[in-house]
């Protein structure tokens, strides 16, 4: 029964650790990349760190759907943040690929290719920053009484 | 009461903004699933169109999806009251609720898991493309082509080919130097209803000491738009001219003459190219490009005339088809200059068929018809051009091409195979009309990668 009751608590817990721990390395890796952009073999590498961060990111989202009580004030608070996060992030992906065709545009104008480039720099360290936050705020409260349904 | 009314204001705002923020998700579903259609099954008209932009961008479709699903699943309760109705003494009453699971919910984690594999496709298809493009080259240059490029060289090329990173963040961008606009041919004068100017755009590499891939060969690059629209610069994938540019190659950008017919037309296309010209009009326009090339350009730009290559998509392909192919043809002499070793040509989803494609609403590009006129016909054909001393040919094909379908590539193909000479044809599949356009994408990464070192070999 108490295994059980503990499973959805340490996978959440897992699923924290691991999402924080990609999240700052994709954000390391892409900045690395936008400043200097190089075409290396750790690039393959990092693509999949970036896909993998981005799933356990919407994976927390879920998870706080599902074991959240909202009723509570760190629930009501857990759950706007994922709130907010879903709609970053889906601004944050028009963001990146309305640049990327803007990008497939621009004739010889440097500070055009500049600009859009930190937006999608800005856009990718959204989705990365806030899922960062939603990681920290999800793991800090874990462990606390009358949050959680899996209590 | 000023709180209670507060209050009761606030939950009207979120109440409202529930309701606006679930219709949105309804809606953007709605539009997932047609473009999900549109993506897998050509639909024609209109969707040809939808579609050419939809599987170059399906991985961060795919993400839109699931993150809409998500949201939608938290706007939706959980459980629902069911309220079953009873009757006693031939009175209806509505019985006590009872709470159920809400099968909504299970409806929307079905509609969005299923875009969400849908529109994983493209990228997990993938794979295909590059065991097709392998095979292709191992038939063309033998099992150890690779070994035929030097290390140096290979460390301008992409090391793989498919990276997310450059899916998602972007190729890094090239330099190189642009010179843009310069007239190659004109006729009438400028405010007249019939002038006619001709440019290019040439993409060159920054100087520099090391010795680049392209050493100076000659790409010569030809738009699309149906013969009747389209434009040079960004209505020809401008970014991979900088691309080679960079690499040594000397990228020639140019404009010919459009037949001026009514119709829809979506691409930018300046008046000045638009007139009442034929086939034969636009082949010369190119011919005459080539002599500019031969006695102004080559010694401005320092390209090479012995190592030249063609490229160009849709019916620039099929003027890429046509020029590379006819260059050695009687049909065609005088046209071209004679000066140029052509080495490569690069058609992009070609138009094959004159007689499909020049009998129809656009039969004013070749005069007469195939009864009287069969040797126009037959010239402007470019699998009937084809011969043993014709240059090699790499050919992107989207196997959900719906404006020109496999059939044209694969014709040109065996045609050329029929007669000794290397054709590359690399499908992709799930990949539409022009779907090449943004280099970040799956398709075009796959292709740019075996275009570089095809380039490089056919050089050699």
């Amino acid at each position: 029964m108490s295994f059980e009751k503990n499973t959805p608590k340490k996978s959440l817990n897992i699923v924290c650790k691991l999402s924080i721990l990609l999240n700052i390395l994709t954000l390391c890796f892409g900045v690395g990349y936008m400043i200097i952009p190089v075409h290396t073999f750790i690039l393959d590498f990092f693509g999949l760190i970036l896909i993998l961060s981005w799933m356990l990111n919407i994976i927390i989202i879920y998870l706080d759907d599902l074991y959240l009580k909202k009723t509570s004030v760190i629930g009501k608070r857990i759950n706007h943040l994922s709130f907010y996060y879903i709609i970053i992030f889906i601004i944050a992906l028009l963001v990146m690929v309305f640049n990327l065709l803007f990008i497939n545009l621009i004739v010889e104008e440097e500070i055009l290719l500049f600009i859009a480039n930190l937006w999608i720099l800005f856009g990718f360290s959204l989705i990365s920053g806030v899922g960062i936050l939603l990681g920290i705020e999800t793991l800090l409260n874990l462990e606390k009484r009358g949050v959680w349904d899996f209590e | 009461m000023c709180g209670t009314l507060n209050k009761q204001t606030k939950q009207k705002a979120l109440n409202f903004l529930k309701i606006y923020l679930k219709i949105t998700c309804i809606i953007t579903l709605a539009i997932g699933i047609l473009f999900t259609i549109v993506m897998i099954y050509p639909l024609g008209g209109i969707f040809d169109t939808i579609a050419m932009g939809i599987a170059q961008v399906s991985g961060f479709l795919l993400f839109l999806y699931l993150l809409t699903t998500i949201l939608f699943l938290k706007l939706t309760p959980k459980k629902k009251i069911q309220y079953k109705l009873k009757r006693t003494d031939d009175v209806n009453f509505i019985g006590p609720g009872i709470r159920q699971k809400n099968m909504t919910r299970n409806v929307i984690i079905v509609i969005g898991l299923s875009l969400v594999i849908v529109n994983s496709l493209p990228l997990l298809l993938t794979p295909l493309s590059i065991q097709n493009a392998e095979a292709e080259f191992e038939d063309a240059y033998g099992e150890n082509w690779r070994d035929d490029i030097p290390d140096h060289i290979k460390s301008f090329f992409l090391p793989s080919q498919f990276n997310l990173i450059h899916y998602f963040l972007g190729v890094p961008s090239r330099e190189c130097n642009i010179d843009t606009d310069i007239e190659y041919y004109s006729e009438g004068k400028e405010g007249d209803d019939d002038y006619l100017s001709l440019r290019f755009d040439v993409y060159y590499p920054k100087a520099t000491k090391r010795e680049l891939p392209g050493h100076n060969s000659t790409i010569i690059k030809i738009h699309g738009g149906g013969w009747v629209q389209g434009d040079k610069s960004i209505g020809n994938m401008l970014t991979i001219n900088k691309y080679l540019a960079a690499q040594g190659y000397i990228v020639f950008d140019i404009q010919y003459g459009l037949l001026d017919q009514e119709g829809t037309k979506y691409l930018p296309t300046p008046d000045e190219v638009k007139g009442d010209f034929t086939l034969h009009d636009m082949i010369f326009h190119i011919g005459y490009f080539t002599k500019q090339l031969e006695h102004k350009l080559v010694d401005r730009y320092q390209c090479r005339l012995d190592s030249v290559f063609v490229m160009g998509g849709s019916a620039g392909g099929h003027l890429t088809g046509v020029f590379g192919l006819g260059y050695n043809d009687d049909y065609f002499k005088g046209n071209f200059s004679e000066a140029l070793t052509i080495k490569g040509i690069v058609p992009y989803y070609p138009a094959n068929d004159a007689e499909f494609y020049f009998t129809g609403d656009l039969d004013d590009l070749i005069p007469g018809d195939p009864d009287s006129n069969p040797l126009a016909y037959k010239k402007f054909t470019p699998s009937k051009l084809a011969d043993k001393d014709d240059p090699s040919a790499l050919i992107f094909q989207g196997l959900q091409d719906g404006l020109v379908p496999l059939k044209n590539s694969k014709d040109i193909e065996e045609a050329l195979e029929a007669e000794g000479v290397n054709a590359l044809l690399l499908t992709f599949p799930l990949a539409a009309h022009a779907n090449d356009f943004m280099i970040n994408n799956n398709f075009a990464q796959v292709f740019l990668y075996y275009l570089e070192r095809f380039l490089y070999l056919e050089q050699l």
